[in-house]
């Protein structure tokens, strides 16, 4: 009997589940609706599916777009590799050891993600132009590694610190120096967290528009964000965009993305369900 | 960088405590070393431009030409900004709103997946969470706007539906603040629902079952043991939030401009005006450190109101 | 004992890993010290006039398709010709945002790290680079012959002199770009719904042009609209509308030449000539919330630029737009309704006590203008990149440009260039501003986005008139310090205004 209740239970979580997963992907079906519309269509009934489908669309965003993903991916995925790597052994060091002015250090870091971003966009601009960055990948990555690695440093740190200290006694025991128990202790068990980090910062590297745009004038070099701009105005006049192929663009740009999620996201369940975090 | 509790095979005995006893005394000395490439990029790219701003707000600077000591004169102005106090109001509402809604939904949606007995569906979930993350904030911006459109928007059309008059939104002073609240619906940001969800995991199912037998109700239970166990999770929800939400201008700028009238005025939107079309270097750099204060501070009593105790 | 081999193999990997961002820090750091790159030596060396060319960018494909309906490549084309007279500079097109806060944050970034292009385009008249010297001001080489034009002594005289006049001036009163086109305006009647709505054209007066939007409400639509209601383009109508010879001549003192300068403007709000505590201004306000009443459902000033989309969509009886939009209608398979250009009809004592009586002008604007920036000098390009300037502002080649085959059709800034005729009823009634007498102007940009905002609430009914004049006096009066004081800082002596003849 309680069975059956259970099972019915179960059936009510499933239902409320859909209807919270509905609401949160639908700017993402939204986006594909819209991206296979006229601006016609567009205009006239924009929220549901419209015949005939502008499959057109979708040929301009593709020729417009494709060499800009291979930039995206190179400052996006060395941005991530680069913040991860060293948040984790920052993190490490705060979480782990205890040293003069430990607590001042770390709060030196984290006080950076409370500081408005518009104030050090200039001053930062300069910076980079004076290191001669400008139109480099570098101009994108170097920036994002510092900006990335606070927040990385600030979730991985409390994981770290939730880790029983007794495994990294073992493991002293067993003779590993600081690296080694990082290596073989730390980064195993947080690998969720890392996969977090990554996956925030894959976002922040692949949508910044901002940035990219203050640094980077060579068409070669440019990332999708500003590829998009780029493309938007082909399409754009004073008064009116084409808004068709734009959502198609946006569509393309994001792509890779989805699927890189759906990896991160086997990477990050794996690691949870692996199972040595529970304390 | 080198460890010297290290075994290293090849070296004599004597040699290996000769070096071990050097680098004893620097031992404490390497923690900093190791966090040298850190603060190295952080000195750079992180630390410089605000010091300068801050070395700025001191500045009636209009970036270029005018260029004086001002003393707090840029910071005694602000008590007497009209339209600045006005966003504070405005940014204080909208902080209290987006605390609120970014613990409470991602939490609830954690418990739920969590509580799924279906592995695959519980993986799959997490999954779809994640999926509109890939979509532009100006592309949920646009959105956004697309809903709320007076004219042409899918908000009126669906209120039509149910006879209720059109509203204008973004365009009407008494309901733009509250709209723009809304844009987040249903308030379950993919990295909340994951930062809960890696607490709850940590729980672990043996606590679980133990409030099982106890005959804890699932309401009991979630206010009694999972609510104190992600204390943490929430503290550092609550940081991110209002340090996202103090900081942004990003919607206000692309949306209404902080408009109509100073309905949708932000603190850090007047920030961005004043140093990009006011020219009022100066004054921005002083408002830019206000909001730096007031995040640092809201932070610092978050984390003595919400101690952990298991850390 | 090298560090690899005091380290077990696997650390050892993991530090390898490290070394580039050690390197690309310690590369990053070395060379800061290592003294200022300001140019970058590639563009000295190939001799490269960067441009962003804004609307005229060149398009990447030239195929005519529902995605792509108007596309350009005048601009390159016109850049190869120049190219092949002056072989050792290349023209080199850079591609703008569109969105507009995005536009200004990248040119104030690259202005203030001196990598701005030498020829960008910008919003007339340019107050804000001019202030901080990043545009060069061009009334020198605007008095000399343009040379690609034979008999031409002037290259001043080629431009519609409404663009140069002093409105478009930058404070310090010099000409800072070069305009290619004009932004022209005219209404767009929906004639359907005038029909239904049981309105005949032409409309006569001002009283029946109200009457028009009353009409056009009842039958079911939105009256009226424009994307650019918050800008001067109401306030110059209305100061055609309410026209006041005495006060005109008491602010046309220090130059008397017919217009109202940006000193003599500062001067009148300073004197209290023009401005709040006006009885003519009032007049303004009241008329302004009377025609609001008819504007689209949900108007605001900001990001509110839906009127082009509303009549598109045939929901809209009339929109006040710019001209440019009529080779867009005309071109759009999906504008299946009728529509007519108009103009504002004069008003009538019947409707204000201030009415002109005169027939509003079609006051051009300048549109696409290209400014010279400081990088033009700081790369010693100055010299090609007027010349180049000069060969795009021939009337031929700005025909090509701004009429292109297959680009919407603009109204050129050049005189005597040869239009489309789709542009002549445009056209025909362009005049310059002169005698008219602006309600209000922008004395600094934090004055005048506040008074905007406190005008928006006024027409909202959020704030009472005296609510509303009051906090605009406020605003009027800081405006005038700041205009005061941004003047008189100018580094150029002679720019700054004798404030003893005020």
């Amino acid at each position: 009997m309680s069975r059956r209740r259970d099972n019915s239970l179960e059936m009510v979580k499933h239902v409320l589940m859909a209807i919270v997963i509905a609401l949160v992907i639908y700017p993402y079906a939204m986006l594909i609706i819209l991206s296979f519309k006229n601006n016609n269509q567009f205009y006239s009934r924009p929220w549901v599916i419209t015949f005939p489908l502008h499959f057109g669309n979708y040929g301009a965003a593709l020729e417009a777009l494709v060499r800009y993903v291979g930039n995206s991916l190179v400052v996006t995925s060395a941005t991530c590799f680069g913040v991860v790597l060293l948040s984790a052994f920052s993190a490490y060091v705060f979480a782990r050891f205890e040293f003069r002015g430990k607590q001042f250090l770390f709060y030196a870091i984290i006080s950076l993600m409370m500081i408005p971003g518009v104030l050090g966009l200039v001053p930062r601009f300069v910076i980079v132009k004076r290191l001669g960055l400008l139109n480099t990948y570098w101009a994108l990555i170097l920036p994002y590694i510092a900006a990335g690695q606070v927040m990385g440093i600030f979730l991985l740190r409390t994981f770290f610190e939730s880790i029983p200290k007794d495994l990294f006694d073992a493991a002293k025991i067993d003779g590993a120096g600081d690296f080694r128990s990082f290596s073989s202790v730390a980064v195993p068990l947080c690998k969720p967290t890392m996969a977090t980090v990554a996956i925030i910062n894959v976002q922040f590297a692949w949508n910044d528009l901002i940035w990219p745009l203050v640094v980077i004038s060579d068409d070669k070099l440019k990332p999708l964000t500003i590829g998009l701009l780029s493309f938007q105005s082909q399409f754009a006049t004073y008064s009116m965009t084409r808004w068709g192929p734009l959502f198609a663009g946006y569509v393309v740009a994001s792509i890779p993305l989805v699927v890189l999620f759906m990896i991160a996201s086997r990477a990050f369940v794996e690691g949870l369900t692996t199972g040595a975090l529970k304390a | 960088m080198v460890d010297p509790m290290r075994f290293e095979p090849g070296q004599t005995r004597a040699r290996r405590r000769r070096v071990r006893g050097v680098l004893q005394a620097l031992r404490p000395g390497r923690f900093y070393l190791y966090l040298t490439p850190t603060f190295a990029f952080l000195a750079v790219f992180a630390y410089y431009p605000p010091l300068l701003a801050f070395y700025r707000s001191f500045y009636d600077w209009d970036g270029v030409r005018i260029e004086k000591w001002a003393g707090i004169g840029n910071y005694v102005n602000m008590f007497h900004d009209e339209v600045l106090l006005r966003s504070v109001w405005n940014l204080a509402q909208l902080t209290v709103f987006a605390v609120a809604v970014s613990v409470v939904f991602p939490l609830l949606t954690a418990e739920l997946i969590c509580s799924l007995r279906n592995r695959r569906a519980q993986f799959w979930h997490r999954v779809l969470l994640v999926v509109p993350m890939v979509v532009p904030i100006m592309v949920q911006l646009l959105l956004w706007k697309f809903i709320y459109d007076p004219n042409v928007g899918l908000l009126n059309a669906l209120l039509r539906l149910v006879r209720i008059p059109s509203q204008a939104w973004l365009h009407e002073p008494k309901l733009a603040l509250y709209s723009m609240m809304f844009m987040a619906f249903p308030f379950v940001g993919a990295i909340n629902v994951l930062i809960f969800l890696a607490g709850l995991n940590n729980i672990g199912q043996p606590v679980f079952d133990a409030a099982k037998i106890d005959g804890a109700s699932v309401i009991q239970r979630f206010f009694r043991i999972d609510v104190p166990l992600v204390k943490g999770q929430i503290k550092l929800i609550v940081i991110l939030t209002i340090i996202g939400t103090l900081n942004g201008y990003g919607t206000q700028l692309i949306l209404t401009d902080g408009g109509p009238g100073y309905s949708t005025m932000v603190p850090a939107l007047r920030m961005y005006q004043q140093a990009f079309r006011f020219n009022h270097l100066g004054y921005a750099c002083a408002i830019g450190m206000a909001l730096f204060a007031a995040i640092f501070g809201l932070t610092f009593i978050n984390m003595k109101l919400m101690r952990t105790d298991y850390e | 004992m090298s560090s690899e081999e005091a380290l077990g193999n696997s650390p050892a990997a993991r530090l390898r890993a490290w070394t580039p961002v050690f390197v690309a820090v310690v590369a990053a750091l070395a060379s800061d010290c290592g003294g200022d790159v300001s140019v970058n030596p590639s563009i000295a060396a190939s001799r490269v006039i960067r441009m962003v060319p804004w609307v005229y960018m060149p398009s990447a494909d030239m195929e005519i398709s529902e995605e792509n309906p108007f596309p350009r490549e005048a601009i390159r084309l016109l850049a190869r010709e120049w190219e092949r007279l002056h072989p050792g500079v290349r023209i080199e097109f850079m591609v703008a945002a569109q969105e507009q806060s995005a536009y200004l944050t990248w040119v104030e970034t690259q202005c203030r790290g001196g990598t701005i292009p030498e020829i960008i385009f910008y919003f007339p008249p340019g107050d804000k680079l001019a202030n901080q010297a990043w545009v060069l001001p061009l009334d020198t080489f605007l008095e000399q012959p343009n040379k690609y034009v034979p008999g031409n002594r002037h290259w001043r005289d080629l431009i519609v002199p409404a663009c140069l006049a002093p409105p478009w001036m930058a404070q310090d009163g010099h000409n800072y770009f070069i305009p290619v086109d004009i932004f022209m305006t005219s209404l767009f009647y929906n004639t359907a719904i005038l029909e239904k709505a049981g309105v005949h054209l032409p409309i006569e007066t001002w009283a029946e042009f109200m009457d028009a939007h009353r009409r056009i409400r009842e039958a079911g639509y939105e009256p009226f609209w424009s994307r650019a209601m918050w800008s001067l383009w109401p306030r110059e109508l209305m100061g055609q509308l309410m026209h006041d010879e005495p006060t005109f001549r008491r602010l046309d003192v220090l130059d008397p030449n017919g217009r109202i300068d940006p000193e003599e403007n500062a001067r009148g709000a300073y004197l209290d000539i023009i401005g709040i505590h006006e009885s003519r201004f009032h007049e303004y306000l009241r008329l302004m919330k009377e025609w609001s009443r008819y504007w689209k459902t949900g108007f605001s000033f900001n990001k509110s630029p839906d009127s082009v989309n509303l009549f598109r969509a045939g929901r809209l009886g009339i929109s006040w737009d710019g001209a440019l939009n009529l080779s867009d209608y005309e071109n759009d398979p999906y504008v299946t309704f009728d529509f007519e250009l108009g103009w504002f009809p004069p008003m009538t004592k019947a409707s204000s006590p201030f009415a002109s009586a005169r027939t509003p002008e079609r006051i051009p604007v300048p549109g696409t203008c290209f400014y010279v920036t400081q990088s033009a000098v700081d790369n010693d390009l100055l010299e090609p990149v007027l010349d180049w300037l000069m060969f795009l502002t021939t009337p031929g080649n700005v025909a090509k440009l701004t009429q292109e085959e297959t680009g919407i059709k603009i109204p050129p800034a050049i005189l005597g260039a040869k239009v489309d005729p789709v542009l002549a009823p445009v056209l025909a009634q362009v005049t310059e501003l002169t005698g008219i007498l602006p309600i209000y102007w922008g004395l600094s940009p934090e004055a005048e986005d506040n008074f905007d905002r406190i005008f928006e609430l006024y027409l909202m009914d959020e704030l009472t008139l005296e609510q509303a004049l009051a906090r605009m006096a406020k605003w009027t009066d800081f405006g005038v310090r700041e205009a005061i004081r941004d003047n008189q800082t100018l580094t150029n002596p002679e720019d700054r205004w004798d404030l003893s003849r005020w």
